[in-house]
């Protein structure tokens, strides 16, 4: 157990010889991104950080990822408010490392760069799959009802599309479990949480009617939390059965949603079959029992990979001072817990690292002011959106998100003027076919 | 002067938050408090406690976090006499699971069970309700206060 002097503020060891602090800048601003910045700040009070991220919001996963349902979970971002009402802690939003400032600009201004930029991308199925059939990320779709300017789901030009009242979710994770009970969920279900009304209406104007949940695994190696399928089984109007039993008893009289979730099974192939989609499976323990099943979409929740578009200098970058939290270092995604644990190891290492150095001066965040677009998002600038958003909510949530760069960066200004507004990442914006 | 002891277990680190608000809390009001996580208090410590304030979220299916669990391991284990012992209790959960707030539940049995005496009432925070848990850390630290003076 530690004395009151031990757990009382570090002394200044690493500060540099002349006084002035320490340096780090975090890549990214999601909870691996903050866990860290955290982490480090306990461990060294006077370090100075300055968070970037290429999203003009702070938070990430926990704004994005996380269900809209479940604002418990997202509650831990009162804790990176926290962190960034401390002094010598900066949000630094709506700038791309390795397009508005570049890697080595962040390099020569500061002692240390954790990277943090998350995974991105729904896994891939890697199966025989008809390129017109429609399959939807599951990481994709949670963003999409979690406003997510960036959402691909979003960009359509016809704008977000219905699943159809029969959908296929491959998978049996809490990702799964998340989209199955968001699409089960009637409108009363969603009180006080900050879904994307607009955005759930147009992929599910009605809750989805049946929902079939493919697994490979045995039913004891699923990957979700029992609690989480028990929160599924508990929605009003949904009957849920696990290989043909049902949960929570026999089944309703006239479920409104009914989901079966069924196990051993091995996605074969997708195709396009009669307008919709058709699944082939196979039994796990053999070849011979292959079955089809038909639906309008499928969703896919098996994970996810490293965005593509990440700049290969920073993926590839091995520098000393380089440190990596979160998906970059773990190729998962994790929970929150885990990546919390995760990040506070890696912030020993890097204070360790820091403290091992020779002092050298650099000037951080102070130090790129030249280089920094004017659209840059403070932790200030943040706030007025977090007000805009919560004042313009519906009486029956707790937030209504802005759901485009656009109109979050008027936000940000504090106007209602879209159209003053300087955008400096245009190639983000290009990227998602936006074009405001 | 009293040394208050706050002690938590934490999943996300809201726990954590909350014993930074409790310790908040007691500044200026004539006592010394040290803050440590539960993995780094031995068992053997606690007798010798004049007041801890223990703060724990729930994990899972109603279990202690992560970073509590070892230290009621140990405390089921060994079963230190704590008479003399005054503790007070913070939950944090999330009422949309049944299990909520079973944590801090567990712990506060298990130190009735060993003779130590609660001061005041359990906190139970929901994450799923408007209230942040700094504000009732706080409101819950300024009752605690009127029934331990300095």
């Amino acid at each position: 157990m530690k004395t009151p002097a031990e757990t009382a503020p570090n002394q200044p060891a690493a500060a540099v010889g002349n006084g002035l602090p320490l340096q780090v800048a975090v890549i990214g601003a999601g909870p691996s991104g903050c866990y860290a910045a955290q982490a480090l700040r306990k461990g060294q009070p006077d370090l100075e950080i300055a968070v970037f991220d290429s999203l003009p919001t702070p938070f990430g996963l926990v704004r994005y990822g996380i269900a809209p349902d479940h604002q418990g979970a997202k509650a831990v971002s009162r804790q990176f408010e926290r962190l960034f009402g401390q002094p010598g802690v900066d949000f630094v939003g709506n700038v791309s490392v390795g397009t508005d400032v570049s890697f080595r600009a962040l390099l020569d201004n500061f002692h240390a760069v954790v990277l943090a930029t998350g995974l991105g991308t729904d896994r891939q199925l890697g199966i025989d799959q008809d390129p017109d059939a429609r399959v939807v990320g599951a990481g994709d779709l949670i963003r999409l009802l979690n406003s997510d300017p960036d959402s691909r789901l979003r960009h359509r030009q016809a704008g977000p599309e219905c699943l159809g009242p029969e959908v296929v979710i491959l998978g049996t994770g809490n990702v799964a479990a998340d989209v199955a009970r968001l699409l089960a969920k009637s409108d009363l279900d969603f009180i006080a949480s900050d879904v994307d009304d607009d955005a759930l209406r147009a992929v599910a104007p009605d809750p989805v009617r049946t929902i079939h949940i493919l697994g490979r695994c045995e039913p004891h190696a699923a990957k979700w939390d029992a609690s989480m399928v028990k929160e599924l089984a508990e929605v009003v109007g949904v009957h849920l059965s696990v290989d043909g039993v049902s949960l929570l008893g026999g089944p309703a009289v006239s479920p409104r949603t009914t989901v079966n979730v069924r196990f051993r099974q091995v996605p074969v192939s997708i195709r396009r079959h009669d307008g919709r989609v058709r699944v082939t499976t196979r039994h796990v323990e053999g070849t011979a029992l292959v079955d089809h099943l038909d639906a309008d979409t499928v969703i896919t929740a098996l994970g996810f990979d490293s965005p593509p578009a990440q700049p290969a200098h920073v993926a590839d970058l091995e520098a000393s001072n380089v440190f990596r939290v979160g998906g970059p270092a773990t190729g998962r995604l994790g929970n929150l817990a885990e990546n919390r644990k995760l990040a506070a190891s890696a912030a020993k290492c890097v204070l360790e690292f820091l403290r091992g150095q020779e002092p050298q001066q650099r000037t951080g965040l102070f130090g790129l002011r030249d280089q920094l677009p004017a659209s840059t998002v403070s932790f200030e600038a943040w706030q007025r959106i977090d007000g805009a958003e919560v004042r313009r909510a519906r009486p029956d949530r707790c937030r209504r998100k802005f759901t485009t760069r656009g109109e979050l960066l008027a936000a940000a200004a504090g106007s209602d003027a879209l159209a003053s507004i300087p955008t400096a990442t245009t190639a983000a914006i290009d990227n998602t076919g936006e074009t405001e | 002067m009293t040394v208050v002891h706050v002690l938590y277990g934490t999943e996300s680190g809201n726990a954590e938050m909350v014993a930074d608000d409790i310790v908040a809390a007691f500044r200026g009001q004539g006592f010394e408090t040290v803050t440590a996580e539960l993995t780094d208090v031995e068992v053997s410590d606690l007798a010798a406690m004049e007041i801890a304030v223990f703060v724990s979220s729930t994990y899972g299916e109603g279990e202690l976090p992560e970073t509590a669990a070892p230290f009621y391991d140990a405390l089921m284990a060994e079963r230190p006499d704590l008479t003399g012992v005054r503790f007070a209790a913070f939950g944090l959960g999330d009422s949309i699971y049944e299990t909520f707030n079973n944590a801090i539940e567990t712990l506060r049995r298990a130190l009735l069970e060993l003779g130590a005496e609660q001061i005041g009432t359990t906190a139970k925070h929901d994450a799923a309700s408007t209230t942040p848990a700094t504000e009732l850390a706080d409101a819950w630290t300024r009752d605690l206060l009127t029934l331990m003076p300095a």
